[in-house]
């Protein structure tokens, strides 16, 4: 056959233009899979009991763990741990601030003075009330994150548990 | 039949083609690309051989690799090899990239290539962030975790980054499967189309300088470029173990420092104020990139001395001095901080922990972190810490500021600890700080009060130690009439006060039951409610003994408080008071 210019043109553009639909017909539900679970999986802010109020010490920090139902991607598990609270009792009133670390995601600990919080990863302390310490080193941008935090009429203290943004000024949830 | 394959394939004629192709000058920066190359062919082959080993997903992760590392004949070697040559991809790309400015091999149509070889460098350090956490221990999850939060404090794509590469905002079970699939064919795949254009690219720039063929000249750069990267490798796998820390547990209180070829960053921005954090996460990219890319742009006369393109080598070279003095300053500071020594070294103990349940009692289909959660020692420990840290103190466990509220549990149940009380019961790391400071006699001092004083005499060393022989006996689980001797011993001098078998002289007094003391029925009640008399009295919970012991069988679970009591009764004898 007679090389025949536009035919060879017109079979090219028709080639790449196939190829480029098909990809895209593939690409596109394929992108969408993958971004899928990167964007779903909120569950509300359930109420989660933590502590019974008589077991917290007065003025003392005291570590609990969160307990609840973890939905993670496939499965499901019945009462883990998801996470750690930090509880601190004022009377009747008590604080509650996740032991994640607002910098970097760290877990915070006690310091050593048992009067402050301390991040062991960047040596970032912060006071009893969450506020960074004046005159000690943080790498934060800001203070302890508080979680929504209540005392039932049967003197249990129940926490929202929340995620927060690392390394912002501003508390932000995530999820 | 070399031959045969010869007749089909026309590989001799391939070879001598490769061998006649023009390539100018011999460059060692070319040498040194090839050398990258080796690299990631002895990552791609171990790479392949640990793939086919592993279980990407949550249960499974920590004990396939620790399978391949422990049980497979050879398999830390192979995985250790693939260690070695992923970080050396890191130094020899950089070291090749290095010698491309050098030589500013980018000039002559190369540009091309050598975006493409700078791509691959950072791909190589994609491979590192997605390999890491791949083995699911502590140090590659708590490494993932901060790594990503670095890069969601990038503006506007960096959530979105982290999401796509975590699946959500934490690790959870879609990660690991993103990061294999990422780390074995979308990266793999990316590196071979960046190596196939750069090599497209480089073939049609054609020879820098003169017509030398590849055989005269290059070949043996390559080849002398490509030995001692492999040696290197070599020796380093069998030098450095690739690491495989316990199961990644989210709860850990994990003290994360990055790996080395992260340090400088760590340091970097470490040395800025924290409102500029998020500066270096976004900024170091953009400049690492820029210069990248604006190299082959400005630095184009092809004739040039190397003298005369000093302003474009220089800041490179300063770049690289720079980060590898961060690197050592950063590796430097971190072997001089106590508290990160210590922390590695009650984490080791974690580790050490680890491997040894999972050889001795396998590791069940419920994963490596449920191995952990329900094993006696790492449980007992933890609810140790969390209930009764707070006033007793055992071994490195105990309140944060020294001062204890309850009697040291080192050593008890042994005599050493009967012969220390019957010496000084109100010593602090006794009942000193306990409601019952004052409560009990020394046994070998007089008390203060000078008319008891006078009419004291000291308890003589044989009875002290037949007495507490025999409580030893009893905290070990001793049968009824072990020592009849001593049981008659304890029966004329501590009944006076303590409860013996429920019998006492002093109905209305506080000291508690000695028969069982400290075995495991006397301690599982006690922990559960001291005040049953089993151990101690009812009246030890009444608020006139403000301070004494809770009880907690209405905080733990039956199984928890079994848990616990063995873990005291295990740990205890092994402590000295």
């Amino acid at each position: 056959m007679a090389k025949d210019p536009s035919r060879r043109r017109a079979l090219t553009v028709l080639a790449g233009a196939g190829a480029t639909g098909a990809l895209a017909a593939v690409a596109l539900p394929s992108a969408r899979l993958v971004a899928g679970p990167a964007s779903g999986g909120s569950s509300g802010r359930p109420w989660v009991q933590v502590a019974r109020l008589t077991e917290l010490p007065e003025g003392q920090p005291a570590r609990v763990r969160v307990i609840a139902d973890q939905h993670d991607g496939y499965t499901t598990a019945k009462q883990q741990p998801l996470g750690q609270v930090w509880l601190l009792r004022k009377g009747a009133e008590v604080l509650a601030f996740t032991a994640t670390c607002p910098h970097l995601g760290c877990t915070i600990d006690l310091a050593p003075d048992g009067k402050h919080f301390f991040c062991p990863c960047h040596t970032s302390w912060f006071d009893l009330d969450g506020k960074k310490t004046e005159g000690k080193p943080n790498k934060s941008l800001r203070g302890l994150d508080a979680l929504p935090v209540r005392v039932t009429a049967e003197k249990t203290v129940e926490v929202q548990f929340l995620r927060f943004q690392t390394g912002t000024a501003k508390a932000e949830v995530l999820g | 039949m070399a031959r045969w394959i010869d007749d089909r394939l026309g590989l001799g004629e391939l070879v001598d083609g490769l061998l006649d192709t023009p390539a100018g000058a011999p460059s060692w920066a070319r040498a040194f690309t090839v050398a990258l190359g080796v690299c990631f062919a002895v990552a791609a082959v171990s790479g392949v051989a640990l793939g086919a080993l592993y279980a990407p997903a949550g249960a499974g992760a920590w004990a396939s690799v620790f399978f391949s590392e422990f049980q497979y004949p050879g398999g830390w070697l192979v995985r250790s090899m693939h260690m070695v040559s992923a970080e050396g991809a890191l130094v020899f790309g950089a070291l090749a990239l290095a010698l491309w400015v050098l030589e500013g091999r980018y000039r002559h149509q190369r540009d091309l290539a050598f975006w493409s070889l700078a791509l691959v460098l950072g791909l190589a350090g994609a491979f590192c962030i997605t390999g890491n956490p791949l083995r699911w221990d502590n140090r590659g999850y708590f490494g993932l975790v901060t790594e990503v939060n670095v890069m969601s404090e990038v503006p506007v794509a960096g959530g979105l980054l982290r999401s796509l590469l975590l699946g959500g905002v934490l690790p959870n079970n879609w990660t690991l499967p993103r990061l294999y699939t990422l780390h074995s064919i979308v990266l793999p795949a990316s590196i071979l189309a960046l190596v196939a254009l750069g090599a497209r690219s480089g073939r049609r720039a054609g020879p820098v300088d003169g017509d030398a063929p590849y055989g005269e000249g290059q070949l043996g750069r390559d080849l002398i470029a490509s030995a001692i990267t492999f040696l290197a490798i070599l020796a380093g796998a069998f030098l450095l173990r690739a690491p495989l820390e316990a199961p990644a547990d989210p709860l850990a209180s994990y003290n994360a420092r990055p790996e080395w070829y992260f340090q400088w960053l760590y340091v970097l921005r470490n040395l800025v104020p924290p409102s500029l954090q998020g500066v270096v996460a976004t900024g170091v990219p953009v400049v690492l990139g820029g210069v990248v890319f604006a190299l082959p742009l400005l630095d184009r006369d092809p004739t040039a001395p190397l003298k005369r393109r000093l302003p474009f080598v220089a800041p490179v070279a300063l770049g690289l001095l720079l980060i590898g003095g961060l690197t050592g300053a950063g590796l430097l500071s971190d072997r001089k901080n106590p508290e990160l020594q210590k922390a590695r070294t009650s984490q080791a103990r974690l580790d050490r922990r680890a491997l040894q349940i999972a050889r001795h009692d396998g590791i069940a289909p419920a994963g490596a972190l449920t191995m952990m959660r329900e094993d006696p020692l790492i449980k007992g420990e933890d609810l140790f810490r969390q209930h009764c840290a707070s006033c007793h103190k055992l071994g490195d466990l105990g309140p944060a500021d020294g001062k204890l509220a309850g009697p040291s549990l080192d050593g008890w149940g042994t005599e050493a600890w009967v012969m220390a009380v019957l010496d000084d019961p109100d010593s602090p790391s006794l009942f000193g700080n306990t409601p019952y400071n004052g409560k009990m006699p020394s046994y070998t001092k007089p008390p203060k009060d000078p008319q008891a004083a006078a009419s004291f005499t000291p308890m003589p060393q044989a009875q002290r130690e037949a007495i507490a022989r025999f409580l030893a006996n009893e905290a070990r689980g001793a049968p009824a009439g072990h020592d009849p001797e001593g049981e008659k011993l304890v029966k004329q001098r501590c009944t006076t006060c303590h409860l013996f078998r429920g019998d006492t002289d002093d109905a209305e007094g506080l000291a508690p039951e000695l028969a069982g003391w400290a075995s495991l029925a006397w301690t599982r009640a006690q922990i559960g409610n001291p005040g049953t008399n089993l151990t101690y009295r009812p009246i030890a919970l009444s608020p006139a003994l403000d301070g004494h012991m809770p009880r907690f069988d209405t905080q733990l679970s039956s199984a928890d408080l079994d848990l616990l009591t063995r873990y005291v009764l295990f740990r205890a004898p092994r402590e000295k008071l």
